[in-house]
């Protein structure tokens, strides 16, 4: 069957390489930043003649089929900042026309009156469940403690967030454990910093982020609920260049700058305050310590390799909560990747990419004398894939890639016989499959994208070996302005963390791949969803999903022995509706988005609403620029009640540690308390207010952005969680201002 | 349209920057619960056990026995009920249940039944601890240990244990003090480390373990010495008596309920709430069994007197 499905691909790929219809040619390029060189991911492309477009990938590529050959185009090239150009390109028999074009950014004062050239749409994407986020998006938006691409995904729909302390997240019912962080490719296992108060990745090394929340396509795999694609810049082309900022909490350094046939960035960011951090966590002095390093090197000679693009990625990051107290427990937790691609385009309308990389997460609780027990854990995932694609003259796509995993997952416990126990395989393990897509776009109006994946070799010992995921999504276009589109798939995740969903602060998730007494996880997605856009100032989106998880590994709370095992195995059912719309002219952008949905999970027989249902969600961003280099924003968030577990009543609890007779039941006891039904009830609504406003500024050789940012402007008492021992109210976060500067050179 | 978005998004804020009142409800319908502890010494004939319910209010202490509940223990052929007992409220609860009667045999399946007033059963089944012979690697611990300064290791061995045990072990110094010429008995518990933190020092006993060994320390028994007397000049009213050793042997629903009611949570990892561990079917509590060995300490006269204090 396997050996069917590969000689069918390769079939495929000979055949299509000498296709070329008669009486119509491509067009292709990259659009990048003229100051910079970075490429300018989702820029419009406009043929005026045909009135007909395409918007770039994240890459800045684009790829143009079907174009009537010996015939002059004139094509206007677009992007927001930006000023537009047109140029004017010819179709020749059997060729592929190239072009590069950079656009020049426009001064601040003149953003605003530069018009966007038409806006595409519809005509080459059947995006479903896909945010996409650019830096400039990121520029914008409150800053908060640090500017953070995590705390900005949750401004999306379908995205919910259990507290401000945290910018893990949960997208449309799933669990955080179910996202996916891919750094330029490579898999960053806990991306938090402080108690996951806000992400490893710094925004500046950012050029854009895909967000797939439901219904992807056959090219991802491994997570089952979202994936987050971070693609970096690759560093200034043209001239060195440097930026240093600090906030109330860290301070960080950016160096970048063209070398020989190709660039470098270099950024670099350290904590020296904890005051901030401890506002989060109820002013409990928390010793948090933590820095990260991310480097970044492409080259590209066409002497070399024509049509070829290298980049070595590599990022580190750690955090250390060291008491200096034996009383106290100290925690570490790292990450270190580094991967390396090779991007290549040919002479045909064929591209492919070979990457190869290694992350690792070690993450250390160390009990001192404080008699809690230890954790600790290792990932080390060693990653080798390749993915091809060929576009043929009637526009469409065949894409197809295969990706081997050899994983490590080590999970050291203390159990209640204090004994240390691994309870990740202890072997190393193997994840091996590949995939295969069709996108049917010879149709203006109907497109269509069909695939699936074939998984060769497990992780986990407790599933089938060759499992497929088939996944299917289409757009219509009803008209101009309307589009229906629809996805169907089923995914699979053969990892999973040790995570208490009950616990709203956490150090790191330790992970383990799923243990042989388990299935994998698997999941099926529905999402249906209609679109609105006028072209140019208005847009309009709405989606309804449908996502149904078997096989949830679940933390067993029945465990008694210790031969019962950590985990148990359950199911979640999830729906609900996403709509957002947009609004924008020449001096307001203006978004809000609205989430309904139902999450309910099943373990051992006992039905629950986890504590991330929440049922309604309201997010109302406006950002403006105002004048010269002023820009402001503002955001409101608003989340119904989590689900919480009310008390049913007390009980006198025996305690066993302080008599001379250690097991006498006529020890102490204390006034402990019963739990009801689980989740029962809700906690009140939740609702914030930030506010920020930033100037930038020439000063001598700089350029200088001051950034204010005031968050819980109102000073709402969002309530956190309730401590049953004390009886303390816990908070989250009150009114707080915050700043940054940043020089830039 | 825009002027409409802005004037929308101020009376927002207004409504809700006013309507910010909260109303939670932390506490559901009560619902009574049994709650039973019975934890059984296998070297005895004696055993307690006693019966609690739960209640609604925080406050209401105390008076939340359940009253008249047959309560037996089973092994083998073997079936007791346990008599009911009024205690001082004091050294003894003001009621619990017990039996002077029922001596099962190591490694036999011991279990619990209660049944109460209004129906409830409440029952649990252990296997009591079970091995063929046990030493310690001395017949007695002397003291001081082979060095002031230096860690000690005192080991134990177990021979074909029928399961998984884990170990607690407990080190007492007995003494007097004359008070007002009436000598006062009694036993203070020697931590194995004791850390000095913001001006004060902590002392740290012994977790369960599941090793066959307990690092001891010269230095926390002389600082314990020390403190006995620490602000009192007459050091010679203070008699050291002995002092001993133990060492409990612990089956794993016992070890599971000791642990679990250990602070094992640290202040990183903050849960919304902590289940309770209890192997009672049908309410709350735990049912164990354990093995106390007892290891004699032989400290010596000068070591006593070196501190000022008077010997046996």
């Amino acid at each position: 069957m396997i050996k069917k499905i590969f000689t069918f691909i390769l079939l495929i790929l000979l055949l299509s390489t000498g296709i070329f219809a008669q009486g119509v040619g491509k067009f292709r390029g990259v659009i990048s930043d003229s100051s910079t060189g970075e490429v300018l991911a989702y820029a419009n492309i406009f043929i005026k003649n045909l009135g007909i477009g395409v918007a770039a990938d994240e890459r800045g590529f684009f790829i143009i089929s079907s174009l009537p050959e010996n015939e002059n185009y004139n094509a206007e090239i677009s992007y927001v900042g930006y000023k537009k150009q047109t140029i004017h390109f010819g179709i020749y028999p059997n060729k592929i026309t190239d072009i590069k074009v950079s656009l020049a950014p426009l001064n601040i004062e003149f953003q605003t009156i530069e018009k966007i050239g038409q806006k595409v749409y519809g005509e080459n994407v059947t995006d479903i469940g896909i945010q996409k986020i650019t830096s400039k998006n990121i520029e914008f938006l409150p800053k908060g403690v640090e500017s953070d691409i995590f705390r900005m995904i949750q401004y999306l729909p379908g995205i919910q967030s259990s507290s401000d302390v945290s910018a893990r997240f949960h997208v449309r019912g799933g669990a955080s454990n179910q996202n996916q962080f891919l750094l330029d490719g490579i898999e960053i296992y806990n991306p938090y910093h402080a108690l996951g108060l806000f992400g490893v990745i710094d925004p500046e090394v950012i050029n854009n982020v895909q967000l797939h929340i439901g219904g992807f396509s056959a090219e991802h795999t491994g997570k089952i609920s979202s994936v987050v694609n971070m693609f970096t810049k690759e560093g200034n082309k043209n001239r060195f260049s440097g930026t240093a900022s600090s906030s109330l909490m860290s301070v960080k350094g950016l160096v970048q700058g063209p070398y020989k046939n190709g660039s470098f960035l270099v950024s670099g960011r350290k904590s020296y305050s904890n005051k901030i951090i401890n506002k989060f966590l109820d002013e409990n002095d928390t010793p948090i310590d933590f820095f990260d390093i991310f480097a970044k090197v492409s080259y590209s000679n066409e002497d070399f390799m024509p049509n070829a693009n290298f980049t070595l990625t590599a990022f580190s990051s750690a955090d250390r909560i060291v008491n200096n107290n034996p009383l106290l427990a100290d925690v570490k937790w790292s990450n270190n990747a580094v991967g390396l691609q090779w991007t290549q385009f040919t002479e045909k309308p064929l591209y492919y990419t070979i990457h190869v990389s290694r992350s690792e997460f070690k993450g250390d609780l160390i009990p001192n004398s404080s008699g809690i027990k230890s954790i600790r854990n290792k990932v080390i995932d060693y990653m080798a894939k390749f993915d091809v694609s060929y576009v043929f003259d009637n526009k469409d796509e065949i894409v197809g890639g295969m990706k081997l995993n050899e994983l490590t997952t080590n999970l050291f416990l203390t159990n209640s016989l204090a004994m240390e126990k691994n309870i990740g395989p202890v072997d190393v393990r193997a994840n091996a499959g590949f995939y295969v897509k069709y996108k049917l776009m010879r149709w203006k109006d109907l497109l269509l994208d069909v695939g699936s994946r074939v998984n060769l070799i497990g992780a986990s010992r407790g599933g089938d070996n060759v499992f497929i995921e088939p996944r299917a999504s289409f757009a219509y276009n009803i008209s101009k302005y309307f589009a229906l589109k629809s996805s169907w798939g089923i995914y699979q995740q053969e990892i999973t963390t040790l995570t208490d969903e009950d616990e709203v602060i956490t150090y790191f998730e330790p992970w383990l791949v799923t243990p042989k007494y388990l299935s994998p996880t698997k999941s099926t997605h529905y999402v249906v969803g209609l679109e609105f856009r006028d072209g140019e100032n208005y847009a309009f989106d709405m989606e309804g999903y449908y996502k149904y998880i078997t096989n949830l590994p679940a933390l067993n709370e029945n465990k008694i022995s210790v031969d019962d095992n950590e985990l148990v195995s359950g199911t979640s059912e999830a729906y609900g509706v996403d709509a957002m719309f947009r609004a924008s002219n020449k001096i307001f952008k203006f978004s809000t988005s609205y989430s309904w949905g139902w999450v309910t999970k099943n373990v051992n027989d006992l039905v629950y609403h986890p504590r991330f249902d929440i049922r309604n969600s309201l997010k109302i961003i406006f950002e403006s620029t105002i004048y010269k280099g002023w820009k402001a924003s503002v955001v409101w968030i608003y989340n119904s009640g989590m689900p919480f577990t009310q008390l049913s009543g007390y009980y006198d609890k025996l305690y066993l540690d302080n008599s001379e007779d250690k097991f006498s039941i006529f020890g102490s006891q204390l006034s402990s308390t019963i739990l009801g039904e689980r989740n029962i009830a809700r906690l009140p609504d939740y609702h914030r207010l930030d506010f920020n406003i930033s100037k930038s500024f020439a000063l001598y050789m700089f350029n200088v952005q001051l950034d204010l940012s005031l968050i819980n402007v109102y000073d709402r008492n969002n309530l956190f969680y309730f401590n049953r021992e004390t009886g303390k109210r816990i908070n989250m976060l009150p009114f707080l201002p915050t700043a940054t500067i940043k020089v830039e050179i | 349209m825009m002027k409409k978005i802005t004037n929308l998004i101020v009376l927002l804020t207004l409504v809700l920057t006013l309507s910010c009142e909260d109303s939670i409800n932390y506490q559901s319908e009560f619902k009574e619960e049994s709650i039973l502890y019975c934890i059984i010494n296998a070297d005895e004939e004696s055993h307690y056990a006693m019966l609690k319910k739960s209640y609604p209010d925080e406050n209401t202490l105390d008076d939340n026995y359940i009253e008249d509940a047959e309560i037996t223990l089973s092994s083998d052929d073997k079936l007791v009920s346990l008599m009911k007992n009024e205690g001082d409220g004091v050294v003894l609860p003001k009621q619990y249940y017990s039996t002077n009667n029922f001596k099962p045999s190591f490694g036999s399946t011991v279990t619990i039944n209660a049944k109460l007033d209004d129906d409830t059963d409440l029952s649990s089944t252990i296997q009591l601890p079970d091995f063929s012979l046990f030493f310690f690697d001395r017949h007695l611990l002397e003291i001081p240990l082979t060095s002031y300064s230096e860690s000690y290791i005192l080991r134990w061995t177990l021979k074909n244990p029928v399961a998984d045990y884990t170990f607690l072990t407990a080190l007492f110094i007995e003494y007097s003090v004359l008070e007002n010429n009436v000598e006062q008995l009694k036993k203070i518990e020697i931590p194995i480390e004791e850390v000095y933190q913001n001006g004060v020092y902590f002392p740290i006993y012994p977790q369960v373990t599941e090793n066959t060994y307990q690092r001891l320390s010269q230095q926390n028994i002389n600082s314990v010495l020390t403190k006995i007397s620490e602000g009192d000049t007459n050091k010679s009213s203070y008699k050291i008596l002995g002092g001993y050793l133990d060492l409990y042997i612990i089956e794993e629903n016992l070890a599971t309920y000791y642990s679990s009611s250990e602070a094992f949570r640290n202040a990183f990892s903050v849960k919304v709430y902590e289940n309770d561990i209890s192997n009672i079917k049908g309410g709350k509590g735990v049912f164990g069994a354990y093995i106390k060995k007892t290891l004699p300490l032989e400290i010596s006269s000068s070591y006593i007197r070196s501190f000022g204090y008077s010997t046996n």
